[in-house]
């Protein structure tokens, strides 16, 4: 039956040399993101079959049979068994997806099997969001889109040239921004099928829950963000800004620990177990009792990093605003699982300024026991000093006064690489080197105090921040980490006591590569960071912008969940029932698909004048206010001269302007050497300043 | 040197400027030129005085109803001497013919006159014999509407660069042209001032001359109205639109630019135009004028 068309004789075409080329392009581009976050086995074996894809393009080889096939999907399997000790799972199904994604291509013979192929990028694309949801990791994804549609335009229009279709596919993806913004916002948030966890093969630097000398020293390398906080009204003084995150009670004579307390709980009496339980609506008690009778407190956003770990940061004295978050008796902040992805939150804090801690009730006799507890023997010299101070000094406080005192006074230093310790690290530390990083003194300062009986503790968290040149907020990088020691008073409760500030008060006051003296040494091993040339205003102020996007884009766009959706709904429709997000999600793609229907009928019927032509209409609407019309027919030559002759004192003018216009419009273009471009803006200035 | 030439053909057709300075386009585009009026308006003289000015040899044939091809083209006569046949070329052989009264040969001479105008080559008798290189027709045609004429197709029309009507001169030029040859000055008298060489350079410069875009956007609006369906009894055919293009360049060049402005085509437009193309007066209205007239009213310049 002649006139039908037979639909099947597409699918059997072979792929022409254009096609074939955009296809490996786009595969690189789609590829290029997981290399770093895959296994080598995977990705070498991706690579290897690209490669010889390339290679047999070009020296025509046959492509490989039914027998090499089958050996490929044998070993795909095998490299993500070995690479990740199974098969299933979101890493090694990513890995499956990549390697399944790589084979099509290599045995990519019809159209059938491009279009295959593009449909598998399209989804290798958006698998890239699992890992890392930055925002420049979306733009590069938008990037992979454009590479991809360009294509998927060059399989169903083989002749067309590739500028030709990346052009196309470009516009394409921009026209498709629109619609991918109202799905975002308005398309119902499952959170649970989302929240697979990942585990990351690259450790992130940051604080860890246990600290040994050197430990915090190696972040001062760091210089990338750990969190941003953005204040409502004012921000704290320099002095004021320890951002805690965790105590760390349990000290083995080296090693700082934060102990288990689920250990201690089942070891506690019934009556302290009640206590614990009670110990949070206490402290909440106390918080919003001191805060209602108008002491200064600070309201505040922190939008974190991923950082791995569960703990969160806050000024002291903390109240957390958002949900979820659990405090324990160290007073610090946390979620139930280990943050892999940036995370924002609300806070209150009491200004610390008064040094007062929580009210001495709260110190129960089990938590005594633990910020008294020390190592049975070592460090003896340490412990015999400590004794003879107390004795002299008559009183906890004058103890503290006086420790502090040695540090000022004595020959200590601050710096970033102190010399090794041996075993009685605190007797070798105070006696012999003098040279430390804020873990150090924190330390040696924790454990004389506690050697005399009072309770003490370390607390580790970050000192510092820098205020952002663009909005409210202090940006905290790593090497502002720090820790500090707390001690607990009767009648005063906990106590924050920073040795470091004794020793560099400049570590307190302006930060850290103040404090070193040596910006040689800060970041010695970071050459191209933004961070060292913050002498320079441009550059601060562009690390500053660049870090700005960043929060926002934590805020709004990986931040944005179905809480603040809900949220949105109520804000813009007045609820957000099944009904209303079914009616908006339909009205709003149904009236952007119009918009762009519109706009793209519009545009294929109207071409752009040129701007000499806009110009000229101008200046002719201009004239019509004296009267002068043109007719649709009538040369601008002519015009010109008519009006000239009606009204001489324009003459110059008008005829000045038409001659321009001519001479854009009608003259050849190598006439003078003066570029079009440059005669059109002389031609714009001129009717601009013509009046009337 | 062409403002000067079109002086000097000022001082013998008085009044005529307008109409010498298109016959003078026409040549410099390489058109031939068809003149429609009645008899006595100074068609011939027009003729003589731009062959005079051009200093181009001149031929005039006049056509009447017995004209035969031969006629003009030349035949071959037998030479006793020689005992061969020698061709006797026609008046055809010139650098500028006078066709007169084109209108009251049988189409047979017609066809023949025309086709000589496009090949730019006659064949006589199997041998193909070339024109010179300057070749300009300018035939005369009386309206159609007097008796004894085989009125021209409209394929045969297409093929003059311009028409124009000399019309009655205005009546100051009449007046001296009553007060008697004193003054006055004949066809013959005048200066030669322009020689073939430079006409062939002029002819050359007047195809370099700028079309620029939007003239040619402007060109194209133009022809595409002409052959929307119901508006003109034909559209103006490829040959056509060249014809204005040319005619503007030509024009252009005789006013001393080198780049084609709108004013220039819309100049041409008429000469050119309304012979090729008669508007349809169902569409129009009875008196809706000529197309060159529709055109320029409605059809506007920049987009």
């Amino acid at each position: 039956m002649g006139f039908l068309p037979k639909m099947t004789n597409d699918d059997a075409v072979s792929l022409p040399k254009n096609t074939l080329a955009f296809l490996i392009v786009s595969h690189i581009v789609v590829i290029t993101p997981h290399i770093s976050k895959h296994s080598y086995w995977v990705i070498s074996l991706v690579g290897l079959c690209l490669v010889w894809r390339i290679v047999s393009n070009m020296r025509h080889w046959p492509l490989p049979g039914k027998g090499v096939r089958f050996l490929l999907v044998i070993s795909g399997f095998s490299a993500v068994y070995l690479a990740y000790g199974t098969v299933i799972g979101p890493l090694a199904g990513v890995g499956l997806l990549l390697l399944a994604y790589t084979f099509k291509l290599l045995e990519a013979k019809t159209v059938r099997d491009a279009h295959m192929v593009v449909t598998l990028s399209y989804f290798v694309v958006a698998t890239a969001f699992l890992f890392d949801q930055a925002f420049s990791k979306a733009l590069y994804l938008l990037f992979s889109c454009v590479v991809i549609s360009a294509a998927l335009i060059s399989i169903n229009q083989p002749s067309t040239h590739w500028k030709g279709s990346s052009k196309s596919a470009f516009y394409l993806v921009l026209k498709s921004l629109p619609i991918m913004v109202v799905l975002f916002l308005f398309v119902p948030r499952i959170e649970a099928f989302w929240s697979i966890q990942f585990d990351n093969h690259h450790a992130r630097m940051g604080l860890s829950d246990e600290m040994s000398p050197g430990d915090i020293a190696r972040l001062g390398e760091n210089d990338s963000v750990a969190f941003r906080a953005k204040f409502e009204r004012n921000i704290p003084l320099p002095a004021e800004r320890y951002w805690r995150a965790l105590v760390l009670d349990d000290f083995d004579g080296r090693r700082w620990r934060h102990a288990d307390r689920g250990v201690e709980l089942r070891s506690l009496s019934k009556k302290d177990q009640d206590a614990t339980k009670r110990q949070g609506s206490e402290y909440n008690a106390w918080f919003l009792n001191r805060r209602d009778q108008g002491d200064n407190y600070f309201r505040y956003k922190i939008i974190m990093e991923a950082s791995d770990k569960p703990w969160l940061f806050a000024l002291d004295w903390a109240h957390p605003l958002s949900a979820n978050i659990n405090m324990d008796d160290g007073f610090s902040l946390s979620v139930a699982k280990p943050l892999t992805e940036p995370f924002v939150y609300q806070v209150e804090s009491l200004s610390s300024t008064t040094l007062t801690g929580p009210p001495d009730g709260m110190h129960w006799q089990y938590q005594r026991k633990r910020n008294l507890k020390l190592p049975a023997s070592g460090n003896e010299r340490s412990r015999q000093w400590a004794e003879n101070v107390r004795k002299e000094s008559g009183s906890d406080e004058a103890f503290i006064s006086q420790i502090l005192a040695h540090f000022r006074e004595q020959k200590f230093y601050y710096t970033l690489r102190p010399p090794l310790l041996g075993t009685d690290s605190i007797d070798q530390f105070l006696f012999t080197t003098r040279r430390g990083f804020c873990e150090h003194y924190a330390s040696t300062f924790t454990f004389l105090a506690r050697s005399v009986g009072i309770p003490a503790r370390v607390v580790v968290g970050y000192q510092g921040g820098e205020q952002s040149s663009l909005d409210n907020y202090l940006l905290v990088y790593q090497f502002d980490a720090h820790a500090w020691a707390e001690v607990w008073l009767p009648k005063r409760g906990w106590v924050r006591v920073d040795p470091t500030a004794a020793v560099s008060p400049a570590r307190v006051e302006k930060g850290i590569e103040d404090a070193l003296g040596d910006s040689r040494r800060f970041l010695a091993n970071s050459p191209l960071s933004l961070l060292r040339y913050r002498d320079i205003p441009g550059v601060r102020r562009l690390r500053h912008s660049i870090d700005y996007l960043r929060m926002l884009w934590i805020q709004k766009v990986v931040g944005y969940n179905g809480r603040l959706q809900t949220d949105l709904f109520y804000k813009l429709f007045g609820s957000s029932s099944t009904k209303t997000v079914m009616l908006v999600l339909l009205g709003g793609l149904s009236s952007l698909l119009f918009l762009i229907f519109i706009f793209d009928v519009y545009s294929k019927r109207k071409p752009r004048m040129p701007p000499e032509q806009r110009l000229y209409l101008r200046f002719c609407r201009k004239l019509s206010k004296r009267g002068f019309n043109k007719g649709v027919s009538e040369g601008e030559t002519a015009f010109a001269h008519r009006v000239a002759v009606n009204s001489p004192e324009m003459a110059e003018g008008v005829l000045r302007i038409t001659a321009l216009y001519v001479q854009i419009n009608y003259r050849p273009l190598d006439r003078d050497g003066v570029g079009r471009k440059q005669r059109v803006n002389q031609f714009r200035k001129q009717v601009s300043a013509f009046s009337v | 040197m062409i403002s000067k030439a079109i002086e000097e053909a000022g001082k013998v057709i008085l009044g005529k400027e307008h109409q010498i300075r298109l016959a003078v386009a026409c040549l410099v585009a390489k058109g031939n030129l068809l003149i429609e009026d009645l008899p006595g308006m100074g068609k011939t003289t027009l003729s003589q005085v731009l062959a005079q000015v051009f200093s181009l040899s001149y031929k005039r044939i006049q056509f009447t109803s017995d004209l035969l091809p031969a006629d003009i083209l030349g035949v071959s006569i037998y030479d006793k001497d020689k005992g061969d046949f020698t061709f006797k070329a026609g008046p055809i052989f010139a650098q500028l013919i006078l066709a007169d009264e084109i209108n009251r040969a049988s189409p047979k001479t017609q066809s023949a006159l025309l086709e000589a105008m496009e090949e730019g080559q006659v064949t006589v008798e199997g041998e193909t014999r070339p024109l010179p290189d300057l070749f300009f027709v300018i035939a005369t045609q009386n309206p159609s509407t007097q008796m004894g004429t085989f009125p021209l197709p409209e394929s045969q029309l297409d093929r003059f660069l311009m028409r124009i009507h000399l019309g009655y001169p205005p009546v100051e030029a009449e007046k001296q042209l009553l007060l008697g040859r004193r003054g006055a000055i004949a066809a013959k008298d005048i200066d030669r001032i322009v020689t073939p060489a430079d006409l062939s350079m002029l002819q050359a410069q007047a195809a370099e001359v700028h079309l620029s875009g939007a003239v040619v956007e402007y060109i194209l609006r133009l022809t595409h109205f002409t052959r929307q369906p119901g508006r003109f009894h034909t559209g103006l055919s490829p040959r056509g639109s060249v014809a204005i293009a040319r005619s503007a360049q030509a024009w252009a060049l005789i006013h001393g630019r080198d780049f084609v402005l709108p004013e220039d085509i819309q100049t041409v437009l008429p000469a050119v135009l309304d012979h090729r193309v008669h508007i349809n007066s169902a569409q129009f209205g009875e008196d809706s004028g000529k197309a060159s007239e529709v055109l320029l009213s409605r059809i506007s310049i920049s987009g």
